[in-house]
């Protein structure tokens, strides 16, 4: 990619803003504009279109390595993307959160790959899955159990994976395996980028109880990866891993702030007005900007090329303080409408709701932030 | 009146426990999910033959046991536990209400009807959430309007039916088959009851009990659904608890059972609480429902708001101590709280009930 040079926003937040803004108002986008979809790979499938139409224009290349089809610039791009996807009434969906945290880690671990693999990604051409949870590793995720054994120039994978989100339509999956001993817990973890096409891969869809396939179990029967697969150095896992998650705790975050504020913009004018309204609605707000407070401040320092330490575990548990007193506020105050209706609109209610359980649950649970905020933050003695 | 349950309780309530577990378990419970009908019309009959529940609280001149509220309520307890589907609810008001109003109403249809209710051969639907529209004519009662949310209406073979007259608010028997009725199921957040939206369009109606009895019949119906579902809130949660203290103590991470963890042992006790505060309200409630008339209306309330708060925790606590398995469509957790959803909305919201309390003390003030 010589010769490719940053784009001209990628210095200019500012500038950015007003011209995706106007770019997003234009009637080329009407057809995304105000979509659900239930299905979860038909709503996959139908957004890719949109962010591929974004990409080919420009706009979608900022906060991507000039190296890997990206016109340079940082997370704060993107943190500007939500913001005018949801103002512009487009949807914020599963390509987002994938390329908000698989996209940094891969530029920054295995810059080759990322300029092989990246751009059809960011393009939205394809989607790539998040491999780190397993059955008996979930909120102990140094505990993992899936093996990649070195075997000439390829690992040999096998194993299970768990709670892939949109792993059942992504066409490769960033997977955390263990390359040394059980004992050697964080130490002995690498990262590997898969073809989910590659021999002895096989990928379910996981329903949830909101009855859509959000997640994905993935099963490797002796999978050859070659090394040059490794993302990071052999051994080196849990440090992408780490890096990962500051992605995943902080800009993510940021992302369902923009998405949870219209959600309660179109609450408050779903239901009458009245004292419990005021004060439900009043205190999910309250919740909601004090995420994008803090999160705005954690999202700088990422751009800014700090690391985020265990304190990004405060901007995970407030995300999902946030989403639950969002969609509580709505099972609430649609009450009986909530309940008892099938009409689309509270369906999608519904179905919002139930995967807001799931947000004190997914990427280490509520009780396990915590525990990282007293021990590591607080340094209170461990038990 | 003491707060536990007799020894012949107990019993009874291991009887229920005990057939349950063999008629209601998972896979039975997402089979009637799934029906048409929403159950197992074999395991009904079975209900209604071996444990003869649609008839437990009819007197016995009525073809039914003669039993009160507290038995009653400790059925509907386990019921919750195991998400029973069946017409239980339904059966359990309608046939309170037609004694109620008197088995010599509409020419003794009532008696009749409350007999094939307590053998479990008749669904007799309450549309009694809104209010049709009566009027009299040369071919008697007619009846237009619209019932929302008619448990068990998609099946009912006669409709209790409240509607408002030239005298005031009346209740009427109606024929599903009258030509006049029109019916549609409808899809809620819970697939475990039923539910239908009723349609009256000038169908032939039968008055049932005194015209200015009308509002206190359907008080008294209100104050036992509320208790009765009360008693099936705290079964689910007492199930949701059971549950979650089962795989804290099983579920591995770090090295031990994550209910070594102090974040997990609280939240459970937390749970524990509820519950109690809930069992404790919903037998104090039924005790003065089978005692003493008067109480009745805030006990109900008491009884529904703290069961409400309690399977409301407990199943969304469960939920959260099984982490990414409690929150699949596969495990039963998500069930539970589907099921304590529709129960916390069916008869006035937990607002709804401290508001009718907060109106208590004050007009005692």
């Amino acid at each position: 990619m010589a010769g490719v040079l940053s784009g001209p926003y990628a210095d200019d937040l500012p500038a950015y803003r007003v011209a995706l803004r106007t770019f997003l108002s234009s009637p080329d986008l009407d057809l995304w504009r105000g979509c659900y979809i239930d299905d979860v790979a038909e709503e996959m499938r139908f957004v890719s279109g949109m962010v591929r139409v974004i990409y080919d224009a420009d706009f979608g290349k900022y906060g991507f390595a000039v190296g890997a089809g990206g016109l340079g610039g940082d997370v704060r791009h993107w943190a500007v993307m939500y913001d005018e996807l949801v103002a512009a009434g487009l949807p914020l969906t599963g390509q987002h959160s994938l390329l908000t945290t698989l996209a940094q880690p891969i530029s920054r671990y295995a810059p080759e790959l990322a300029a092989k693999y990246l751009p059809a990604f960011a393009r939205g051409d394809e989607w790539w899955g998040q491999g780190f949870s397993e059955p008996e590793a979930g909120s102990d995720l140094a505990s993992l159990r899936c093996r990649g054994v070195l075997d000439g120039d390829h690992y040999v994978v096998s194993g299970q994976k768990l709670w892939t989100s949109h792993g059942a339509t992504a066409s490769h999956t960033v997977l955390l395996c263990r390359t040394g001993t059980t004992e050697s817990r964080h130490r002995g973890l690498s990262m590997l980028f898969l073809d989910n096409d590659m021999p002895g891969v096989e990928i379910r869809p996981i329903y949830l109880a909101s009855g859509r396939a959000e997640l994905a179990e993935c099963f490797f029967d002796e999978v050859r990866v070659p090394v040059d697969r490794l993302i990071g150095e052999a051994g080196q896992g849990w440090e992408v891993a780490m890096y990962l998650l500051q992605f995943e705790r902080a800009v993510y975050a940021w992302q369902r702030t923009a998405v949870l504020l219209e959600r309660l913009g179109a609450l408050a004018t779903a239901v009458p007005s009245g004292d419990l309204a005021r004060q439900q609605l009043g205190t999910a707000y309250l919740d909601l900007i004090g995420l994008r407070a803090r999160s705005v401040e954690t999202v700088r320092r990422l751009a800014a090329g700090e690391a985020v330490g265990p304190e990004a575990s405060a901007d995970k548990l407030l995300l999902g303080a946030a989403e639950q007193s969002v969609y509580d506020a709505a099972r609430s105050l649609l009450g009986e409408q909530f309940a008892f209706s099938s009409d689309p609109t509270l369906r999608r209610w519904g179905q919002e709701w139930w995967f807001s359980r799931t947000t004190t649950i997914y990427g280490g649970a509520a009780e396990v932030q915590r525990g990282i905020i007293a021990d590591r933050v607080l340094n209170l003695p461990r038990g | 009146m003491q707060f536990r349950y007799d020894p012949e309780h107990e019993e009874l309530a291991q009887v229920v426990r005990r057939f349950l577990d063999e008629v209601s378990a998972d896979a039975d419970v997402r089979a009637a999910m799934t029906s048409a009908l929403g159950w197992d019309p074999a395991t009904v009959k079975r209900l209604a033959v071996e444990l003869d529940v649609f008839g437990l609280a009819v007197p016995a001149e009525n073809g039914g046991a003669g039993y009160g509220v507290t038995e009653l309520g400790i059925v509907f307890q386990e019921a919750g536990r195991a998400l029973l589907c069946a017409p239980l609810l339904s059966a359990a008001l309608s046939s309170a209400l037609l004694l109620d109003v008197g088995t010599g109403a509409a020419g003794g249809r009532a008696a009749e009807l409350l007999t094939r209710i307590a053998t479990g051969d008749a669904i007799v639907a309450l549309a009694t959430r809104q209010a049709s529209n009566a009027r009299q004519t040369g071919q008697g009662w007619r009846l237009d309007g619209t019932h929302t949310w008619v448990l068990d209406g998609h099946v009912a073979e006669t409709f209790v039916v409240s509607a408002t007259t030239e005298l005031g608010p009346s209740l009427f028997l109606v024929d599903a088959d009258d030509r006049g009725t029109s019916r549609e199921q409808i899809e809620t957040v819970d697939g475990t009851r039923r539910f239908a939206t009723i349609g009256f369009a000038d169908a032939s109606a039968i008055p049932i009990g005194d015209a200015d009895s009308a509002t206190a019949v359907l008080e008294r119906s209100h104050d036992r659904a509320l208790i009765l579902l009360a008693a099936e809130q705290v079964g689910i949660a007492e199930r949701c608890l059971a549950m979650a203290t089962k795989y804290a103590k099983s579920r591995e991470q770090f090295g031990r059972p994550i209910g070594q963890f102090q974040a997990v042992k609280h939240k459970l006790a937390s749970v524990v609480l509820e519950v109690e505060a809930a069992l404790s309200a919903v037998m104090y409630a039924a005790w003065v429902a089978d005692h003493d008339a008067q109480l009745v209306g805030e006990v109900a309330r008491i009884a529904a708001y703290q069961a409400g708060e309690a399977a409301a925790l407990a199943a969304s606590e469960n939920i959260q101590i099984h982490g990414g398995i409690g929150a699949t469509w596969e495990h039963p957790a998500h069930l539970y709280l589907r099921r304590a959803t529709v129960c916390r909305q069916l008869f006035g919201d937990p607002q709804a009930h401290l508001e009718h309390l907060a109106q208590l003390i004050e007009a005692r003030a």
